[in-house]
């Protein structure tokens, strides 16, 4: 703040240098005391001041810079760090030296356990430095191509190190091995290999009988001595990476030490089991429940193979079967511990695989519903070739699994593969490009019409994909091929609720229960807990949305009569 | 004072109680007001490295994220009718904190998603 009135083109006010200089000319006391050192006027001190100017530019010039720098760098490539010149003396002082070794025997001796345990602390560091060294050692290969010129190098490193403490590290004889030929390192050469691995293994043998700060020391030093900055830099670049891709990648959680994480949660290891199954005493329940299947019947279907199931456990159809009808019957947590059971029965049951792949999806869990998608096309012998032999999902995103199944649509142009598209449609729900899964489920429709999963599907996409007019067309579709399709009426509700039509939803809500309420044998025995949870709690949240709240009760004890009759809905 | 929003915030606790590892994948503390008529009526936290929601501010630990929206509004996020970033973007719903964390927390508001 000072300078601004030095700066500030303020003609015929009192600069303040000007005044200051005034101070140095024109003042006499200071003049007697010191004699004569200041110019006596202001014109000289303006010459002194210039000349002064011109010698300073001359420290930005570049190119001595440059050179300088240079200087520094080889020096620095050449020479460690070099130690202060007493602590020098202090190493050189064979005192100390003999001490070290006197110590070194010591532990040797010792070996108490507590040493093992620190050892077992320090193992840790020491994998973490064995890989650096690995890594330098491959690097160092690799980049320096010719035994010459690394021998020639290694005595030179030999040369500039001449403390006693680097003689004593094994690294370092390892380098004269080097410079004496022993060990050439030569591209693909086997020899060295082993050299290095045995220098390993010596390494992590010398580090046990050293001390442990001993170590941390002669680590370090060995790690700084051991290159050129270059191979230092790219490791820690190397590791920087990783940890910027795990940031980077955070959000979708794919990177192996996050999924790693994601793997524990497994919650669908049991199915839960209909409590008082009336279906459990029928003779063939397998094929029973196929008749109902065929009938629409959804909740007695799930009854009948519930018994199918429980009755032979190795049977993987009837697990199937009972996974693909609960899927069907809004109850994706029991139809994914079912087509999990029918997987390890029968891995290369494709509609159990690509059917886990769209009840993961709807559950919220991508990473799972990819894994399904690419199992599915392992083990389809028209597409198995596409999957490259040791694919791991782990570091993927989803992008390679949809490239993958695109690839294999484009292998057959003319004839669409339903299921391909399909399996493309569920990835691209998953990506949140409904406007190409929705195209992907129209591809299927072409070839199949009368699949009502497909239709509801195709109704599911749009609407997630705010397209609730068109949803809804492709419900009716779904619902006119399957009026038992409980989860396609699900859907309509659900679309209702994207309108704001909460009551219209409820009823659907209701209806879709009434349905799976009726899930009976033929003794007509109600079954409650084939009722979806799904349903019940978006339709109390339907109800709150009303502004029903009095319909609470009724809604925590399950009453379907109260709730039906309250909603005006007729029971046919 | 009984707002729309609340019976949202039950349905989603309902769900984080049936799949907490749902919550334990977003893992964060999120704190919401919410307003009527321009005014903050209520507020609710969503601990979800403790799977729970309740009503008023965090028992234990600061939240990450604090996201103020009226009560339309965020029954709208959760019915589908409202996206959540064009919500952000006309201003009707205000982040402050992590908003990373908020992102991942869209899929478990959505009350209503059709199934495929």
């Amino acid at each position: 703040m000072a300078f601004r009135q030095l700066t500030e083109a303020n003609c015929g006010q009192a600069n303040p240098l000007h005044k200051l200089t005034t101070h140095l000319t024109r003042d006499h006391a200071l003049a007697e005391t010191h004699g004569q050192p200041f110019p006596s006027s202001s014109d000289q001190l303006v010459e002194q001041f210039l000349q002064e100017t011109r010698m300073a530019p001359q420290t930005f010039r570049m190119d001595d810079l440059m050179r300088e720098m240079h200087e520094i760098e080889s020096q620095r490539a050449s020479l460690p760090p070099v130690p202060a010149s007493t602590v020098k003396d202090h190493l050189n002082d064979d005192v100390w030296a003999l001490q070290y070794i006197e110590d070194g025997k010591h532990f040797h001796v010792n070996e108490n356990e507590d040493i093992w345990s620190e050892i077992a602390a320090q193992e840790h560091n020491t994998h973490q430095s064995l890989q650096q060294d690995s890594i330098w050692a491959e690097e160092f290969r690799q980049d320096t191509g010719e035994a010459v010129a690394v021998q020639a190098s290694a005595n030179e490193l030999l040369d500039n190190l001449d403390d006693p403490q680097f003689q004593y590290s094994k690294f370092m004889k390892f380098m004269k091995q080097v410079g004496d030929g022993e060990a050439t390192i030569q591209d693909g050469e086997v020899s060295v290999n082993d050299e290095a691995v045995e220098w390993g293994d010596e390494y992590v043998n010398n580090l046990r009988t050293m001390n442990k700060e001993e170590t941390a020391e002669s680590m370090a030093d060995d790690y700084v001595a051991s290159n050129n900055g270059e191979y230092n830099s790219k490791f820690w670049d190397r590791l920087q990476d990783e940890w910027k891709k795990l940031a980077d990648t955070e959000e979708t959680a794919d990177h192996p030490w996050i999924s790693d994480f994601n793997d524990y949660y497994d919650t669908y290891k049991e199915y839960n089991f209909t409590e008082e199954n009336p279906m459990f005493d029928i003779l063939d329940p397998l094929s029973r429940g196929k008749d109902m299947l065929s009938k629409g019947d959804l909740p007695s279907a799930v009854l009948c193979f519930e018994a199918a199931v429980k009755k032979e456990p190795e049977n993987a159809e009837a697990w199937q079967l009972l996974g693909t009808t609960q899927a069907e019957n809004e109850q994706d947590p029991n139809a994914i511990c079912a087509l999990k059971r029918c997987v390890e029965l029968q891995p290369e049951n494709l509609t159990a695989l690509m059917g886990l792949a769209v009840s993961y999806t709807n559950e919220s869990y991508p990473r799972q519903a990819c894994q399904s998608l690419v199992n599915w096309m392992q083990r389809n012998p028209q597409y198995a070739s596409l999957v490259p032999p040791d694919f791991d999902l782990s570091g993927a995103h989803h992008k390679v699994v949809q490239d993958m199944f695109i690839r294999a649509a484009q292998l057959k142009p003319q004839d669409v593969d339903y299921e391909i598209q399909c399996g493309l449609g569920v990835l691209f729900n998953l990506s949140g490009e409904y406007d190409k899964a929705a195209d992907c489920f129209r591809a299927a429709l072409s070839v199949k019409s009368d699949d009502a999963k497909l239709w509801n599907r195709l109704g599911a996409t749009l609407a997630n994909g705010s397209n609730p007019e068109q949803a809804v067309d492709a419900y009716h579709r779904a619902l006119n091929l399957e009026p038992g399709f409980i989860r396609a009426r699900y859907n309509v509700g659900i679309t209702c609720i994207n309108l704001s039509a909460y009551k219209e939803a409820a009823e659907h809500f209701l209806l879709a229960l009434n349905q799976q309420a009726r899930g009976k044998d033929v003794k007509n025995v109600g079954g409650l807990s084939q009722m979806s949870e799904t349903i019940w709690s978006t339709l109390r949240m339907c109800i709150s949305l009303m502004n029903r709240s009095d319909l609470r009760p009724a809604l925590d004890n399950r009453d379907l009569d109260a709730l039906n009759k309250a909603l005006d809905i007729h029971e046919s | 004072m009984s707002l729309q929003s609340d019976a949202i915030f039950e349905m989603i606790a309902q769900k984080i109680k049936e799949s907490p590892e749902k919550a334990k994948s977003v893992n964060g503390i999120f704190l919401y007001n919410i307003t009527k008529d321009g005014k903050i009526v209520k507020t609710w936290t969503m601990d979800l490295k403790s799977c729970k929601i309740h009503e008023g501010t965090p028992k234990s630990g600061k939240p990450n994220t604090t996201l103020t929206i009226s009560d339309d509004d965020f029954v709208g996020l959760a019915t589908g009718k409202l996206n959540p970033q064009t919500a952000f973007m006309k201003g009707k719903l205000k982040l402050t904190g992590n908003v990373m964390l908020a992102q991942k927390l869209g899929p478990l508001l959505k009350a209503a998603e059709a199934k495929l």
